[in-house]
């Protein structure tokens, strides 16, 4: 038996990878907002491994809008599938019918999947699968996903299709006179097309689609034939060709929708719309979004995250694991030197980071029940208009919001927004939001220096906002990003009560991701830290001041000294932040703290990072940490989205930039105003910093480049 | 006909085109709108306003678009004729010539009207109107109609003196 594939196509938001994660028995990552799987994804069917499941971005139309359209699109056209399984959500069948109507006129099989069938139940509604099945000529099943229901028989009714020898497409039938002309083009069409496609050539054509006239390249002759009859029709329609098929597909769906289902009258506002009044409310909108911010960060930094992780600091890696472990390896007389390296290495640095765990668990658990029940679309509309001030359009805030718990998914997140430069800048500006990897530097340096004020935990969100907005207004004056943004345009989905599954599974991936994360890389990256620290470059085993980190980190460390703090451990911490953002917590774990009594108590490095640093120029190592480039896997994150080299080079570059001249700025400005130093060249240069940041901000902006709002990346 | 922007919250509108014209290059925006299912007699709702910024109910929908796009789409209201002279074909008596001025609502009774030759512009005359005023017959394009009330309610019409 030969292997098929089974394509997930459909709408965005319309359920198609809650349907793929119940046929593969994986947990891919869903949402309740459009645009959470930007990549294709692939897995094979749990009851028969033959059988592919493709799960595609959502897509509104076959003519893509978007980058991650473009991606279910190629894949639909050039990979061809075995068949389509077309997710369609019942509850708002006119809209998602359209992309069908289009997906039946490429030739392949499709089986239209009604999803959400529980909900259109709910409303009142009834939806005739048989009529539709008839209007449609091709298979109708129903599901529903999210509780399980009917998927193994779409997916099975999907492989019988597929299998079907008597295959023959139907397609929607238009007006007769859109009909005639769509078969004096096929009658243009070379032999070379099967039949199966020659409806989907002629109305690519009748579109006036480049790449597919490129394709064929007819003689100049045809050329002018055809665009004869594409003119007739325009005349005849009083309407663009585009406008014209558009119009059609939707007056054919129209039909088909009253036969086939029954609705109470849903032009009615609903209770979602209500809510809406209120969230997205001209003068409420931002107090009500401030609220909720300041809610989540309450309850996961807080109050709730915090309780865990001081017991885990405190109690489990400060006193429970280290008794347990010296009792063992010393009644199991172990090695002096390994001991060394499982107490003040692995125990010291992967204990640091582990910490964090609860607050960082509960942080995904409130951003998780923020997507799930429809907010996040919101927030990107309701920070739209504010957001264009800075020359960023709202789709950007998602990936923002996204970044607060890690810059990978949400830098590949920008892919829904559809002007390149505006995405571009989105790449190059996400991760200044502090990502959760972040929350320990900012946790040990708040309890480190400023232990009664509670400002410096919620400065460090503001720096990274107030970041974000200063580059918008920035580089969007600067001749690479000039432009207006593109319009705004985003489905909201209803809102509707989280999920605890869903809320609870997302949890739990992102949060098993956390800790992989400390057992792997930063695991290994302590182990290495603490070797080189301990050992000189003669493999002896010597004090950290001699040793071989100490010698490389001498070496690179004047570099910071401008920033307050030229000393090495800051600077191999940095340096090991770039493996991930928790090794800088680990790093001083090992540094300062392996030496320390690590039963104490957790808190053992503050005393040693107090006298290390002063006030200022450790909220001056923060802002670079926070800043600079984010880590390894972010930037490869950022290479895929910039694709060249240089694109991911200048927003390295500019991060690393930026992050300096504010700690820069901040320790020589901080240092003289509260720490009585002279007024010297340091502070002149701030100053000039400033004036040049400033200049930055108000100068005219280059002239600009080419059309405004036209997305360039179509 | 308004642009969307100044559309007020709740009421019913149908969608009439984009200000920029028909004769200019769609653009891609428009293009995703259409896809999105904002075609011509689309009816629109104003779900909630934000500065410019607003979130509209089409084809049981919401969909949030800026202020860019609010300026650009032209709404008109749903129950008001297009145009104040017009009436509608049910509301002539007897004898009475009339033009075509528009056709309201949608989909397939719109479609069924207009293939039978009720387009812009047409002229119809009232032949008989039946005892309880349900159904007319009209007389278009040299051959006699006969109309639902429910029907000949969406035809605009504009009388015209003989």
């Amino acid at each position: 038996m030969k292997e098929i594939s089974i394509a997930l196509a459909g709408n965005p938001n319309s359920g198609k990878t809650s349907i793929f994660n119940e046929l593969t028995g994986t947990s891919q990552y869903v949402g309740n907002w459009p645009g959470v799987t930007v990549e294709k994804k692939e897995g094979t069917w749990r009851k028969n491994k033959k059988v592919k499941i493709q799960d595609l971005p959502g897509i509104y139309s076959l003519s893509p809008y978007t980058p991650e359209e473009i991606v279910a699109r190629d894949y639909l056209l050039h990979q061809q599938p075995e068949v389509i399984l077309n997710v369609v959500d019942a509850s708002n069948l006119e809209r998602n019918l359209y992309l069908t109507t289009q997906l039946l006129e490429t030739g392949i099989p499709v089986v239209v999947d009604l999803n959400m069938m529980d909900v259109v139940k709910k409303m009142g509604n009834r939806v005739n699968e048989e009529k539709l099945a008839y209007g449609l000529g091709t298979p109708v099943v129903c599901t529903s996903a999210v509780k399980g229901d009917g998927v193994e028989a779409a997916a099975e009714k999907a492989e019988k299709w597929a299998k079907d020898k008597t295959f023959s497409p139907t397609f929607p039938s238009y007006d007769r006179k859109l009909e005639s002309a769509l078969s004096e083009i096929e009658d243009f069409l070379p032999s070379t097309i099967s039949s199966r496609q020659t409806r989907w050539y002629a109305i690519k054509l009748f579109e006036r689609d480049t790449r597919v006239q490129a394709e064929l390249s007819f003689s100049e002759e045809i050329q002018k034939e055809i665009e004869e009859i594409i003119q007739i029709s325009e005349k005849i329609f009083a309407d663009d060709s585009e406008s014209i098929l558009i119009n059609e597909r939707y007056e054919f769906i129209v039909k088909l929708v009253e036969l086939c289902s029954t609705k109470k009258d849903s032009f009615k506002l609903t209770w979602s719309d209500k809510i809406d009044r209120i969230v997205t409310n001209r003068i409420l909108a931002i107090p009500v979004f401030a609220f909720v911010m300041w809610l989540v960060y309450y309850i996961s930094i807080q109050t709730i995250g915090t309780m865990g992780t001081d017991w885990i600091n405190d109690t489990l890696f400060g006193t429970i694991i280290p008794n347990a472990a010296t009792g063992a390896m010393v009644s199991l007389h172990i090695a002096g030197w390994m001991q060394a390296l499982v107490l003040d290495g692995i125990i010291a640095g992967v204990g640091a980071v582990l910490g964090f765990l609860p607050q960082i668990a509960t942080l995904f658990f409130c951003l998780a029940v923020l997507e799930d029940c429809g907010y996040m679309a919101r927030i990107a509309f309701v920070m739209d208009r504010f957001f264009r001030k800075f020359g960023l359009s709202g789709k950007s805030f998602i990936p923002m919001l996204i970044a607060t718990g890690c810059g990978v998914p949400a830098v590949m997140a920008t892919r829904t927004i559809e002007n390149e430069k505006d995405r571009r800048m989105t790449v190059m500006v996400t991760t200044f939001m502090p990502c959760s990897a972040k929350l320990p530097i900012i946790a040990l340096i708040a309890g480190a220096f400023f232990p009664t004020s509670s400002w410096v935990a919620p400065s460090a969100y503001f720096i990274g906002i107030a970041a974000i907005v200063l580059s918008g207004i920035m580089l969007k004056k600067t001749a690479l990003f000039s432009g207006d943004p593109a319009p705004f345009i985003m489905e909201l989905p209803a809102y509707h009560m989280p999920r605890a599954r869903g809320v609870l599974q997302q949890t739990w991936n992102r949060s098993v991701a956390f800790v992989k994360k400390a057992g792997t890389i930063i695991f290994v990256a302590c182990i290495l830290i603490w070797f080189m620290s301990s050992y000189n470059f003669q493999l002896k085993p010597v004090a950290e001041d001699v040793s071989i980190l100490a010698a490389i980190g001498n070496v690179v460390a004047p570099l910071f000294a401008p920033l307050g703090w030229g000393n090495w451990r800051a600077t191999v911490a940095t340096v090991t932040g770039l493996i991930a953002k928790e090794n800088v917590v680990g790093t001083f774990g090992i540094l300062y703290g392996g030496m320390a009594e690590v039963s104490e108590n957790g808190h053992e490095v503050w005393p040693m990072l107090q006298v290390a640093f002063t006030s200022v120029s450790g909220y001056s190592f923060l802002i670079f940490n926070l800043l600079c480039a984010p880590c390894f896997a972010a930037i490869g994150a950022i290479h895929r989205e910039m694709i060249t080299w240089k694109w991911t080079g200048i927003a390295i570059g500019y991060q690393c930039g930026l992050a300096y001249l504010v700690s820069f700025v901040v320790y020589q400005l901080g240092s003289w105003f509260f720490e009585n130093n002279n007024f010297g060249l340091g502070q002149f240069l701030a100053i000039g910093v400033i004036g040049g940041i400033i200049y930055a901000l108000v100068r005219k902006p280059r002239k600009k480049l080419d059309m405004a709002g036209v997305p360039s990346a179509i | 006909m308004i642009p969307l922007i100044e559309a007020e919250l709740e009421k019913n509108y149908i969608f009439v085109g984009f200000a920029s014209g028909k004769d200019a290059e769609r653009t891609s925006v428009e293009k995703h709108l259409l896809d999105l299912g904002l075609v011509r007699g689309t009816e629109i709702k104003v779900v909630s306003h934000s500065g410019g910024n607003v979130i509209i109910l089409i084809h049981d929908s919401r969909i949030a678009v800026d202020k860019v796009v609010s300026d650009n789409v032209i709404v008109s209201e749903y129950s008001v004729p297009v145009e104040s002279a017009a009436i509608s074909l049910d509301e002539l008596s007897v004898g009475e010539y009339s033009k075509v001025v528009a056709i309201i609502g949608k989909g397939g009774v719109k479609r069924r009207l207009m293939d039978m030759g009720l387009t812009k512009g047409v002229s119809v005359f009232v032949r008989k109107v039946a005892p309880l005023g349900d159904p007319i017959e009209i007389n278009i394009r040299g051959y006699e109609l006969t109309l639902r009330k429910a029907e000949a309610s969406m035809v605009l019409v504009e009388s015209v003196k003989e």
